[in-house]
């Protein structure tokens, strides 16, 4: 296998907005981690999950994206959008978008558009509609709707190696 | 945990859509090709005082898709043989359920053997999927085997002759994965996000060394001997006395005997051709000397077998050369009897006591 990367970042939304430039020291900092999510079982049978660095990632192994926020304004921030692509060779883990109080919604046509997961269609060869399915998102958004000055937090989700 | 913060505030003006057009799907049933570098980025959009704020960028994470070693041997079915055939061929089929391109080394060993068959080698097909000698060469390596490839190979033998029939023998074939170059794979190591780490993901197999996550696995087959099994007995009953004739006749001088020489072929035995009956006379015996001792005039020996005169009993000659019967000295010879599993022949022989 040749070095092939896939490279997705995810940019900017030119949404038409006037927007003034941030305060250079102020500002609402996104720091994303990903991790390998394992499941180990005790001698009772009791699983527990754990998060550990993504070493030895394979195909079938799933992974976790957690982008943590924090408001370093002196001001709420309101209306929070943060988007993350699901990149190509992942298949978004069903429910795992957290917390559930941040309101998750998906694109299936590269970041053009969202939904929530039951409104979401895709059009097939011979142009029916069907419902889409997890393996069909491309990127997700969580809307938080106020975050206090100084104020932190995290979302996530979870995706499997194809 | 990936911790480097990044606080951007120029815009970035790519669309999504353009980004997406760059991934490249390396997507196999076996997955993900190994190698590949995942990398992420969050974008957080907001307002403050109901302005839109520039939006910022998150550091962006990576990680790279590791190596899953992983093979299956597939067996074939079993293999009807026969004693002291040759060049008979089990069939394993190697498929490569990794993520990245091997060479294989194959080797056998035997498991519970009923007979011990000769000449075992490993032959590599050359991709029709059916066994030929002239073309299927004897090898025991298969050469960069791409992910979710298979390959066929054989494991040919000869069977002895004192093979019998229903008897098993059970052959264990194994495939190692190799790097595509032929070197060992490397061990499993246990850091390196960024680096390109090898997990063996194999089951383990019936040959003995073959366990689970070790690179190996192997699949069993048997050959199985399907023969005639032929039963052969013999009677006797005195006919004929010249005191008392047919009735009670007792073993005196000139008594006739009759011998009766049953062959069965077991049932479920393969057909049995070209059986051969020979029967030395005890030196106090001769074939009758009166033909009206014999079955007819010039025949001592009557055969009935389901191949032969619709399978009625049928009286032949003692000459040689014009039937299936021959005497000559004290033998008794008769050829040409051919039984199904399942089916008897008989042989009658008029014999008279000197």
């Amino acid at each position: 296998m040749n070095g092939m990367y896939s490279k997705l970042s995810c940019f900017l939304f030119v949404w038409g907005v006037t927007f003034l430039p941030a305060h250079a020291s102020e500002s609402l900092s996104l720091n994303m981690s990903v991790f390998e999510e394992v499941i180990t079982t005790d001698s009772q049978g009791n699983n527990s999950t754990q998060l550990i660095e993504p070493n030895k990632i394979t195909p079938g192994d799933t992974v976790v994206y957690v982008t943590q926020y924090h408001n370093k304004n002196t001001q709420a921030a309101h209306n929070v959008v943060i988007t993350n692509p699901i990149p190509g060779h992942l298949i978004y883990l069903n429910n795992s978008a957290q917390p559930n109080s941040a309101v998750a919604t998906y694109s299936v046509d590269n970041g053009k558009t969202f939904n929530t997961s039951d409104k979401l269609t895709i059009t097939t060869k011979d142009n029916t509609k069907i419902p889409a399915e997890p393996k069909d998102y491309t990127h997700i958004r969580w809307l938080i709707h106020s975050i206090a000055a100084g104020g932190k937090g995290s979302v996530r989700f979870s995706a499997k190696l194809k | 945990m990936k911790t480097t913060q990044q606080h951007i505030t120029a815009l970035h003006a790519f669309t999504a859509g353009l980004l997406l057009l760059a991934t490249s799907h390396n997507a196999f049933a076996a997955g993900t090709a190994s190698g590949i570098d995942i990398t992420n980025q969050a974008i957080v959009a907001y307002e403050v005082n109901s302005v839109s704020q520039t939006p910022i960028d998150s550091n962006t994470t990576t990680f790279k898709v590791d190596a899953k070693v992983n093979l299956t041997v597939t067996p074939g079915t079993d293999v009807n043989v026969t004693p002291s055939s040759t060049a008979n061929a089990l069939k394993y089929t190697i498929t490569n359920t990794g993520n990245e391109t091997y060479d294989f080394n194959l080797a056998f060993a035997a498991g519970t053997e009923a007979f011990a068959t000769t000449g075992l080698t490993i032959h590599i097909d050359d991709g029709d999927g059916l066994w030929n000698s002239a073309n299927d060469l004897a090898g025991t390596a298969l050469n960069n085997l791409i992910a979710d490839a298979s390959a066929v190979v054989w494991l040919v033998g000869d069977i002895p002759a004192t093979a019998t029939d229903n008897q098993t023998s059970t052959y264990h074939l194994m495939a190692t994965a190799l790097l595509e170059d032929g070197s060992a794979i490397p061990a499993q190591a246990a850091d390196g996000v960024t680096t390109k780490q090898y997990v063996y993901a194999d089951s383990d197999g019936p040959h003995a060394d073959d366990n689970a996550r070790d690179t190996k696995h192997s699949a069993s087959l048997s050959f199985v001997v399907q023969s005639a099994s032929l039963t052969i007995t013999k009677s006797s009953a005195v006919i004929w006395d010249p005191i008392n004739l047919g009735a009670s006749p007792l073993h005196i001088p000139s008594a006739i005997i009759e011998y009766t020489i049953t062959v069965v072929n077991g049932a479920g035995g393969e057909t049995a051709s070209a059986i051969v009956i020979t029967d030395i006379l005890d030196s106090n015996l001769t074939i009758p000397t009166d033909d009206a001792r014999k079955y007819e005039t010039g025949k001592s020996i009557k055969l009935t077998t389901p191949n032969l005169y619709g399978g009625a009993a049928t009286n032949l000659t003692d000459a040689s050369g014009d039937d299936e019967a021959t005497v000559s000295g004290q033998t008794v010879t008769v050829t040409g009897i051919a039984l199904s599993g399942g089916e008897t022949a008989t042989v009658n022989i008029r014999a008279e006591i000197k």
